[in-house]
């Protein structure tokens, strides 16, 4: 396990390294009162992240995905951007040594926020010393084609996933580096430093609102007691890699305007920060794209020298294209991965027949109604399918306090004005797309800066409004009150941690019950074995079988008899079945076990405990068999090919 | 932004009064939020704390959570 967290250390170092070259070549050679040294580190780790993941995917594509390829490109990025990390050191030092002395100064209530938030901070990173917490999608898709691609050396669709393996990738092809680094168990552990990221750009979203220290612990609370934020991490989902460098490109949106001479520069790196957001999450492109380009085209008007409207558009039309051309260029590698695999380059947004999963509708009309009147308390206090996480409470009770903040002169000149509204159109353009795919993680990084306002409005009473009421102590306990129900959301997930690492639980117990019944056919399938699987969740299969499952094409459904079925089965090389009752949809029955099966096979039930079910398939008849075989064919990909004596 | 600017310097600047008194609205809403909170999560442990807050919790109370988890959310 040690190997493993310093080969999760290693990527993460070669990540920043990498970035803080891409930084110099944005002509970004300095930390300015604009972007501090943790800004330029956390700017450098994501531009890494965003390089990386394109390298791999064409890597992958082309079939060069191996261990030693991905370890040359590490060690060529952390000696290439050594230097430059190094010399980011001492202001970060400097940087710790401010808050620590800012720390000396709060009141004693607090010191006591602080301490407990930089705690529930590091909570879920304290995680990265156990194993992969799988949950849903992660367990069905997201690590499961990152296996894949790491065991083949090559990414392929993923069996059962046929159509929707055109999605865009990023965080998958980091699990997939790291699983082929060695270190499968911490794939999923890489979204914590990610989410670091995104809590700095928060922070110097609030700073650069106006903030001080205590609005920024206060914010800092807020977004990690958001369970919408804190499930993302270490669960092995991608969400995170679309929110953080999101939040990251308004930071950066905020530097380019013309008054700052570097702003060419904060162009470039916005607009690789938007690419790697949408690339990681195609959800974000409705609502990063409008709200931030309507932030640079304010900031500039604002900072601007007055001129004609046309003056302005020939002036900064430039700086506009080139952000265009570099949130185009990150789409390259996919559209190479879906021109190659599905003849479609824009798949899923144009698409001829793969696009079908975009549009989404999860509730009825009713249902809808409800949920948009229930703005934004659905977001904080609902529980309907597949939302996955509220946002913290904190930023509705201190809502209010808004109305109290005293604004500059004009406030369309005001930081948090413009970061707010831009943010309220993103979240409202979600609400209006796609009013029924109600998951907080679909539209996070609006949701997540709309705090702000909360944050600065929860700083500016505690300081300056004591009387009649004590809002200096309310607020303080509000948060610890919050940040101690957090905690005890924590609890539920830790305490089997504990047990599994202090040895009163075992792997199979603490990974549950699909991992025993897939440690069965892991332990007696031959390599390339066929499994016509009942289940969306595969991750803890061996990756031969996994490559070598069932397509989306071969689904029974539409043969009508058993028999028949049967027939089609074994003709297509299964060799089992793995019925997981809930995901069965009634199509095990339909099999009709023993009576439907023909005559020259044999069904045996050799796996049965609780709602998971293994049946082994052979032929009685020896000049019978199957027209396709799944094997490697001169590389480690499986591959169905037909079947030869 | 002017009409709001002065409806704003009305109620929280000019009008003390009344600003207090909305500071009162507020500290009540805070404490709303937080208890819809801890009924919506329905956390168990915390035994001690757990039995002080069902004592704050009255019989109206718990009619009044039900009523907006039923009613608004879901």
């Amino acid at each position: 396990m040690i190997i493993q967290i310093l080969w999760l250390l290693l990527y993460c170092l070669a990540c920043l390294s990498m970035g803080s070259v891409v930084i110099k070549a944005a002509g970004w050679k300095r930390n300015t009162s604009l972007a501090s040294t943790t800004i330029l580190l956390a700017t450098s780790f994501l531009l890494g992240c965003a390089i990386f993941a394109n390298v791999w995917m064409l890597l992958a594509i082309a079939g060069l995905f191996n261990q030693w390829v991905i370890i040359a490109v590490c060690v060529a990025s952390l000696v290439a951007g050594e230097k430059s990390v190094v010399s980011l050191l001492p202001g970060v030092k400097r940087q710790i040594q401010s808050i620590l002395s800012d720390f000396s100064t709060e009141t004693g209530i607090w010191k006591v926020v602080i301490v407990l938030t930089i705690a529930i901070v590091l909570l879920p990173g304290s995680s990265a010393i156990l194993e992969n917490r799988l949950e849903g999608d992660s367990n069905a898709f997201y690590l499961v084609i990152a296996k894949t691609t790491a065991a083949a050396e090559k990414i392929q669709p993923l069996p059962g996933y046929d159509a929707y393996s055109n999605i865009t990738m990023q965080g998958e092809l980091h699990y997939a580096a790291l699983m082929s680094l060695g270190a499968p168990d911490m794939a999923a552990q890489f979204v914590y430093p990610i989410s670091i990221c995104l809590a700095i750009f928060l922070l110097a979203l609030a700073r650069r609102s106006g903030m001080g220290r205590r609005g920024q612990w206060v914010a800092l609370a807020m977004l990690f007691t958001s369970t919408a934020f804190t499930f993302l991490i270490g669960d092995g989902k991608v969400d995170l890699f679309g929110a953080s460098p999101g939040v990251a490109a308004f930071f950066w949106a905020l530097n380019t305007h013309e008054k700052n001479q570097q702003s060419r520069g904060a162009l470039f790196i916005t607009g690789i920060l938007i690419g790697f957001s949408i690339m990681a999450k195609l959800s974000y492109l409705p609502i990063l794209l409008p709200p931030i380009f309507l932030l640079i085209v304010w900031r500039q008007w604002i900072n601007g020298e007055r001129s004609s409207f046309f003056q302005f558009i020939k002036r900064n039309l430039p700086g506009w294209v080139l952000l265009g051309g570099v949130i185009a260029l990150i789409f390259i590698p996919n559209m190479i991965k879906n021109q190659v695999f599905y003849q479609e380059p824009l798949a899923p947004i144009i698409s001829q027949g793969n696009g079908g999963w975009l549009e989404q509708n999860w509730y009825t009309e009713p249902i809808k109604q409800r949920l948009l009147l229930t703005y934004p308390l659905a977001l904080v206090f609902g529980n309907y399918f597949a939302q996955y996480g509220l946002l913290t409470p904190l930023s509705l009770a201190f809502a209010p306090f808004v109305f109290w903040l005293k604004p500059r002169r004009r406030i369309l000149e005001s930081t948090l004005f413009q970061v707010t509204v831009s943010a309220l159109i993103g979240v409202l353009l979600w609400i209006s797309l796609r009013p029924t795919t109600f998951a907080p993680r679909y539209f996070l990084t609006p949701l997540l800066i709309l705090f702000l306002f909360s944050a600065a409005g929860a700083e500016f009473i505690s300081l300056h409004i004591n009387k009649p009421i004590g809002f200096d102590w309310i607020i303080p306990l509000s948060i610890i009150f919050i940040l101690i129900l957090s905690y005890n959301l924590f609890s539920n997930l830790y305490p089997r941690m504990d047990s599994y690492v202090s040895g009163g639980i075992n792997r199979e117990q603490y990974f549950g019950s699909d991992y025993q019944a897939f440690k069965y056919l892991n332990q007696h399938a031959a390599p390339g074995d066929r499994i016509f699987t009942f289940t969306y969740y595969t991750y803890w299969l061996r990756a031969d079988l996994i490559e070598c499952m069932d397509h989306n094409y071969e689904r029974t459904d539409k043969i009508q008899s058993a028999t028949e079925k049967w027939d089609y089965l074994f003709r297509r090389g299964f060799r089992y079945i793995y019925d997981y009752s809930p995901s069965n949809f009634g199509e095990l029955i339909k099999l009709n076990i023993p009576d439907g099966v023909p005559n020259y096979l044999e069904v045996t039930p050799v796996y049965s405990i609780g709602a998971h079910h293994i049946f082994e398939i052979q032929s009685k008849d020896p000049s019978r068999h199957p027209d396709i075989v799944c094997k490697q064919n001169g590389s480690k990909l499986y591959q169905l090919l037909p079947f030869h004596d | 932004m002017r009409f709001i600017r002065s409806l704003k310097n009305f109620f929280f600047e000019k009008n003390l009064r009344l600003g207090k008194l909305l500071q009162y609205f507020v500290l009540l809403w805070i404490f709303f939020v937080l208890w819809l909170y801890w009924v919506r999560l329905g956390i168990p442990g915390f035994t001690k704390l757990d039995e002080w807050i069902r004592f704050i919790n009255t019989e109206a109370a718990h009619v009044l959570a039900k009523y907006f988890a039923a009613s608004y959310l879901q």
